[in-house]
């Protein structure tokens, strides 16, 4: 039987062994012997029936007032679709090709410019080099973190 | 090992107050998320991304909490809450905290 049954049950009274003992079997928390020994006793007394009964009510009733939302593999569905994947993955391709063309022009325009200093030429590209470096070294760190980090698996 | 928002139990007594304990954790996002997140932000619903990144903070934190209460031998912990702010524009923190207790079943 699961703890949380005694938190929430508990919240006014107290909850009997039979209460608890219902909200388990009607939430499929039990072990395959505890259910088989519950089912027994459920023959001989009328009343576990009728709580367990009460339990699947209350469920009917909470599934019917939850806000409606789409399940895990609806999402993957969505996810899945080869529209959207290809449109996504054709965005993020033209992004960083872009982006990555865009950084090294910038880096020959100003390596090449001869109206520019080699003092002010080397301040630049020193300054871009830092910033890259830096760059480099987070996201390689990140990377060999990622096995080691077990929340990235959280959904929601 | 129990976590609860209530002051007490039914059916329990406190038999040690060990004092607070807490976890915090500060976790961002990163670019390519926040590309998706403001696209998804203009056209509506929910923005998974940053749904993700709090709940990964939320969890993170609960564990941390986990871990100081362990530490101090305790077997629950009461008042459990969480607190949120934001320390940098593409990062959450969240602080899980509450009092780490010991407790038997009464009667035991």
């Amino acid at each position: 039987m699961n703890a949380r049954h005694q938190n929430l049950a508990g919240a006014d009274a107290e909850p009997s062994e039979e209460e608890l003992l219902a909200m388990a079997y009607a939430d499929g928390e039990m072990t395959p012997e505890e259910s088989l020994r519950f089912e027994s006793r459920m023959e001989a007394e009328p009343e576990l029936v009728h709580r367990v009964a009460e339990h699947h009510a209350l469920d009917v009733l909470a599934r019917r007032i939850a806000p409606k939302e789409p399940a895990d593999h609806d999402w993957a569905a969505l996810q899945l679709d080869p529209l959207y994947q290809g449109t996504v993955g054709a965005g993020w391709f033209l992004l960083i090709a872009a982006t990555a063309l865009s950084f090294a022009l910038a880096v020959w325009a100003v390596a090449t410019n001869e109206g520019i200093s080699y003092l002010h030429r080397g301040l630049i590209l020193s300054s871009l080099l830092g910033f890259t470096l830096l760059f480099l070294t987070v996201l390689w760190r990140r990377i060999r973190a990622i096995p080691l980090d077990p929340y990235r698996h959280v959904e929601r | 090992m129990l976590i609860v928002t209530t002051s007490e139990v039914p059916g329990h007594k406190i038999t040690e107050a060990l004092g607070l304990v807490r976890g915090t954790t500060v976790r961002a996002r990163h670019l390519g998320n926040d590309i998706m997140g403001m696209f998804k932000g203009l056209v509506g619903g929910e923005v998974h991304e940053y749904t993700k990144v709090i709940a990964e903070a939320r969890e993170e934190a609960i564990d941390r909490m986990k871990a100081d209460a362990f530490a101090l031998g305790a077997n629950a912990i009461l008042g459990f809450r969480f607190a949120t702010s934001e320390v940098a524009k593409n990062a959450a923190e969240v602080v899980a905290y509450g009092t780490a207790v010991k407790m038997v079943q009464k009667g035991s």
